[in-house]
């Protein structure tokens, strides 16, 4: 099963999110700050990630740094959310490959749809979401 | 569904607490409202033939049904030793049914009821008693305080049931304002898009199919009418319908027709025309200006959990169809003034060309080259539409200079000709004080420099001359050579051509005489043409 691994420290969003990419057959793991995402990544690793930009403990930024110089998550899709106001400078989402900026709030929709077509380029082409793991 | 968990499913409270019940060696039994056994423990092995057996169902049946209604019936002691807990469920205040959980002390293991039932279910009672040793260890006091932990578990786990339930229904509440606020933003932030109407109610229209669960949205205006509407086409569409969107325009056109109301929301249900066979709901929204709907808004084929047109649906529709409205109007009164502005330019440039009837029609001829030019050679279509404004007043400078000088039709003498050669510099001070003409301003300046640095006024040579003036100073001086002049014939196009060609690289950039020399000229023609009536008709007069 394709595993996402979600880090917002507001809890609608989580909640919003992770009953969305669930009704989409995707299994989802939860984290309120980027210190926890970064704990859960290294023991679940995860196919995809969605996280946002302003967290406790450790900031958005910092934990994509972190995915992105660990090997299994190095290459993985990432979608970072922002709040409306706050800008991640261009330069610093190509430096770490970020898929996609969101800007809250966001249409749970295209985030989705987003998503599935990051993990289908992955999976190769014909590959259904299901079978990216 | 009538309520927030279907009874027996995961989410049940009842179902939660009978699995806790299972864990820790509690046979449970589920029963509906009226006490009627719905659901018997599970359980393998000799135990589970024992509970399943007829005699022992038989005897917590006679005692459930009695219960029929009790909102909260007691401790019951089947016989002596063997107890009955009744946990009543309930959702919302509706008494659903009960669950019953079985409890045996030592000694009702040796009763004479607990001897009769293993016989009826053909099991040795030593053995049953054997397995069932470990957890008939309860007493009537013990069983009192277990039915008060059950009946708490239960409230408790039926608020989580609830409240997870409330949850869900916030979170998907929450989730639709997000696609219509992400949708009003996005239709905010271009709705001063104007100069391209087309593409911003394509977007709108992506937008709104991505926002909704719809299969398709379609916007229609009145067909063959576009007074007020700042489009030629009839329709836009979006999204994956299985009807085509021909088909569905057709559909959509005979509904608006038949609509009671056309000027506010509909939904319709059963339409004919529409796939599959009128079923789904189609809902219509005007989009309203002061004089009424100028069009429809439309969208059908609900897709998602839940078929049904909701307030969510109609809420973005109508939200949608508020932007469009007034977009449509601004676009139309943008594109009103631009075509006034051009026609003021047209009128003025002509009443200069006029001047000289030589030269009549000339600045429209040379906009029209030098728009296609620079078309031809990818520039956007902002900067095209600059470059026609600035070919309909680069000689605009001409005003100033004297009728007799510029109708000349004999040799101009040094000083005649250098007043000619001071139009582009009148025409800069004309137009510097406009604000509308500051990206024209260096095109008109400089439309008679040279590539090769010998024109005027400023004498500048290659890339140092603005793009726009060189395209303009081909389009110029193909339409001076192409024309009868005072002081010479018109001459024909393959000569023209020749020249162009052996003034690339001299007179012009040579990366656009070739680009030029493609263009079609059958529009420019028309143009040659109709300014040749108009000056036959001035001269007339
Ligand atoms: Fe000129």
């Amino acid at each position: 099963m394709t595993r996402i691994l979600l880090a917002d420290d507001e809890v609608h969003i989580t909640s919003l999110l992770a009953r969305k990419l669930e009704q989409n057959g995707l299994e989802v793991d939860v984290a309120h700050d980027g210190e926890e995402a970064w704990l859960i990544a290294q023991e679940r690793t995860p196919h995809a990630v969605i996280t946002d930009l302003q967290m406790p403990y450790m900031n958005g930024v910092e934990f994509v740094e972190l995915l992105r110089a660990n090997a299994p998550t190095a290459g993985i899709p990432i979608i970072m959310l922002t709040a409306r106001g706050y800008v991640l400078e261009t330069d610093q989402a190509d430096r770490l490959n970020i898929a996609a900026v969101m800007p809250k709030p966001f249409s749970v929709r295209r985030v989705v749809s987003l998503l599935e077509s990051l993990l289908a380029d992955r999976a190769g082409p014909g590959a259904s979401l299901r079978e990216v793991a | 569904m009538t309520g927030p968990f279907q009874l027996g499913s995961k989410k049940d409270p009842g179902h939660r607490v009978r699995a806790r019940c299972s864990d820790i060696g509690l046979a449970v039994w589920r029963t509906n409202a009226a006490g009627l056994i719905l659901e018997e423990p599970f359980g393998d092995g000799l135990l589970g033939l024992w509970l399943r057996a007829g005699p022992l169902g038989r005897r917590i049946a006679s005692t459930t049904s009695q219960w029929d209604g009790d909102r909260e019936p007691d401790l019951h002691e089947l016989f002596t030793g063997c107890w009955l807990l009744p946990l009543a469920e309930r959702r919302r205040r509706r008494l659903v049914g009960y669950t019953v959980a079985l409890a045996f002390g030592p000694e009702g293991l040796q009763q004479p009821e607990f001897e009769e039932m293993c016989k009826a279910a053909q099991l040795q009672s030593v053995a049953v008693r054997r397995v069932m040793r470990t957890w008939a260890n309860h007493d009537k006091g013990s069983c009192t305080r277990l039915l008060q932990m059950l009946r708490w578990m239960y409230e408790d786990q039926r608020a989580i049931a609830e409240h997870e339930d409330a949850i869900e229904t916030f979170t998907d509440r929450l989730g639709n304002a997000y696609e219509t606020i992400d949708l009003l933003y996005a239709l905010g932030r271009s709705m001063n898009e104007l100069d391209e109407p087309e593409t911003f109610l394509q977007a709108s229209l992506e937008r709104l199919h991505e926002a909704a669960e719809f299969s398709w949205a379609m916007l229609v205006f009145p067909e063959g009418v576009h007074e007020g509407v700042p489009t030629r086409r009839d329709s836009f569409s979006a999204g994956r319908p299985t009807m085509s969107f021909p088909e569905i325009e057709k559909a959509a056109r005979e509904l608006i027709a038949k609509l009671d109301r056309p000027d506010t929301l509909t939904i319709c249900s059963d339409v004919e025309g529409f796939e599959p066979d009128g079923g789904p709901q189609v809902v219509v929204q005007p989009v309203l200006r002061e004089q009424g709907p100028i069009g429809w808004l439309l969208a059908g084929e609900k897709g998602g959990n839940d078929p049904q047109v909701s307030t969510y649906d109609t809420h973005l529709i109508e939200a949608a169809a508020g932007y469009l409205g007034p977009f449509l109007e601004n676009a139309e009164l943008y594109r009103e003034q631009k075509a006034l502005f051009v026609g003021m330019l047209k009128a003025l440039s002509a009443s200069i060309d006029a001047k000289d009837p030589y030269t009549c029609g000339h600045s429209a001829r040379v906009a029209h080259l030098s728009a296609c030019l620079a078309r031809k050679i990818g520039l956007d279509p902002r900067t095209v539409e600059r470059i026609h404004i600035a070919g309909l007043v680069h000689d605009i400078g001409k005003i100033g200079i004297p009728e007799h000088i510029l109708g000349k039709t004999s040799r101009l003498t040094d000083e005649e000709f250098d007043a000619i050669k001071r139009h582009p510099e009148i025409g800069y001070r004309i137009l510097r004080d406009l604000p509308q003409f500051d990206d024209v301003l260096p095109t008109v300046l400089h439309h008679h420099e040279r590539w090769d640095g010998q024109g005027y006024p400023k004498g500048l040579a290659g890339e140092d001359i603005p793009l726009a003036a060189r395209i303009m100073a081909l389009a110029d001086t193909f339409d001076a050579m192409s024309s009868t002049r005072a002081y010479r014939p018109a001459m024909n196009r393959d000569k023209v051509f020749a020249e162009f060609r052996r003034c690339s690289g001299s007179q012009f950039d040579p990366s656009l005489v070739d680009p030029f020399l493609s263009l079609d000229f059958a529009r420019y023609d028309e143009l040659v043409g109709e300014a040749r009536n108009l000056s036959t008709d001035l001269k007339a007069a």
